[in-house]
């Protein structure tokens, strides 16, 4: 079962989120929050696998309980569910470490897809967000550690960043899951980052040097 | 019977005390003048939080609402058996699906127009490029954003002091230029901040626009100098029929800042 935290100062929002995800099957909601301070509490005490951060919350706003979460409870992912579809929002809350993205009228089935593939480890940015990621992909610095990579291991970077899982991604270029895993890891070493959502927090960094 | 011319000591006196009373006057000016300039600040600055505020409400309170509405006519048609008996009922739910989502999207964009959230949420740069991508996609005019940000960071009024200049300066374009690009610069490196905003389309006669602003007419552009004196800033137009239209301003980043003019 995947435990989730649900965070929304809005009732009746995240009382349908709550019914929907009820119904999932592999979905428990261990916690409700309905306001920042009280979701950073609630994910340190009760540690859910992922938890689902509204952006526009009292008390302390949804990027700096993306930023607490990250760096106190590493373990716990944070998929960002919002009523912003602008892209740059997106961005801000990759850069303070969240594994995905949504917007909330996007389809129930969706938001599954992207509860689930966090869970397996992979990230998961709804299509505004995935585009102006990799069009920050696309526009590397000469002097990164990008230049480095081999072809191979840049395909795999654009596909972790699109929010595949390893065998999807195995699957896809025709190889293993565990060469797909062993490429995965070359280019974590060579950029220097622990995960997937590090990657992609590395992929958006590199427009702010410029 | 004449009257004794007065004495170089008289004299002195006088002159001092005339020096005396200039100063008081000039200082009393000064201060009427900081007090107008924190006067309309405040007065501005109380707008746009009336504005924001209602921004605020309309994403986040009737945003929300309309977005649960929507996830419940979702579930509401999805419970619905696939049934002549319920076709009815059905192209209802959708019809009243497609009028929510098309008030969704009005909600938001109303939001926007008061006070994009981003500028509060996200600060300045995020806000500036969101404006030039928005502004590029609605009027398919090249937009690029050169931004450098202050070492200091720059403070809430003065961030909307330039997104508002910038908006303006893009509505102008929109409006009057048939320009195919526009660049706006922001470096906030220097001891004052600069803001240069420039399209190459139509170009007007600024002195005739102002001119018209004077007389009660259209007064974007004395509108934006007025703004931007309010900050201590100062703020040129430049342009020539036919050649483009260019504004260029500049403002110290603090009140105390040595570019801040008194």
């Amino acid at each position: 079962m995947i435990r989730l935290l649900i965070a929304d100062d809005h009732t009746v929002l995240r009382e349908c989120l709550v019914a929907m995800l009820r119904e999932s099957g592999d979905c428990v909601v261990v916690g409700e929050a309905g306001d920042g301070i009280s979701a950073v509490e609630q994910a340190l005490a009760l540690q859910p696998d992922i938890a689902v951060i509204d952006i526009s919350m009292p008390r302390l706003s949804g990027i700096d309980v993306v930023r607490r979460l990250t760096e106190e409870l590493p373990r716990t992912k944070v998929l960002v569910l919002t009523m912003h579809e602008e892209d740059e929002y997106a961005v801000q809350m990759v850069r303070a470490g969240a594994s995905g993205y949504l917007v909330k009228n996007t389809a129930t089935h969706e938001l599954l897809n992207a509860i689930r593939t966090i869970a397996a480890g992979g990230v998961y940015f709804g299509p505004y967000a995935t585009k102006i990621l990799a069009s920050q992909l696309k526009h590397p610095q000469p002097e990164d550690p990008y230049g480095a990579l081999s072809d191979r291991e840049r395909e795999v970077l654009h596909l972790v960043v699109d929010g595949l899982t390893i065998k999807e991604i195995a699957s896809k270029l025709g190889i293993s899951a565990k060469a797909a895993e062993n490429r995965r890891s070359r280019v974590l070493a060579k950029l220097g980052v622990r995960n997937s959502a590090e990657l992609v927090r590395y992929a958006v960094r590199k427009r702010i040097v410029d | 019977m004449p009257v004794d011319p007065p004495s170089p000591t008289e004299m002195r006196a006088q002159l001092t005390e005339l020096l005396q009373a200039h100063q008081a006057l000039t200082e009393r000016l000064r201060q009427g003048q900081a007090s107008f300039q924190r006067i309309a600040r405040s007065v501005w600055r109380v707008q746009e939080e009336e504005r924001s505020r209602f921004a605020r409400e309309l994403h986040d309170g009737v945003g929300h609402n309309l977005t649960a509405m929507l996830h419940l006519i979702k579930e509401a048609l999805a419970a619905l058996p696939d049934e002549p008996r319920c076709r009815h009922a059905r192209d209802e739910l959708v019809h009243a699906q497609s009028i929510g989502d098309a008030t969704l999207h009005d909600t938001r964009a109303l939001s926007r127009l008061l006070r994009p959230q981003i500028l509060d949420d996200l600060g300045l740069e995020p806000a500036l490029r969101w404006l030039a991508r928005s502004f590029s996609e609605t009027h398919g005019i090249d937009t690029h954003l050169d931004y450098h940000e202050p070492p200091v960071g720059i403070d809430a009024d003065r961030s909307t002091l330039v997104f508002r200049l910038v908006q303006e300066a893009l509505a102008n374009t929109a409006k009057h230029a048939s320009a195919r690009h526009v660049a706006i610069a922001f470096d906030g490196r220097g001891e004052r901040a600069s803001l240069r905003v420039r399209d190459d389309g139509n170009g007007c006669d600024v002195e005739a626009a102002l001119a018209r602003g004077r007389h009660g007419g259209s007064s974007g552009l004395g509108g934006m100098r007025d703004r931007a004196r309010l900050f201590g800033g100062s703020l040129q137009f430049e342009s020539t029929p036919g050649a483009g239209f260019g504004m260029s301003v500049s403002f110290p980043l603090s009140d105390a800042s040595p570019g801040a003019s008194p």
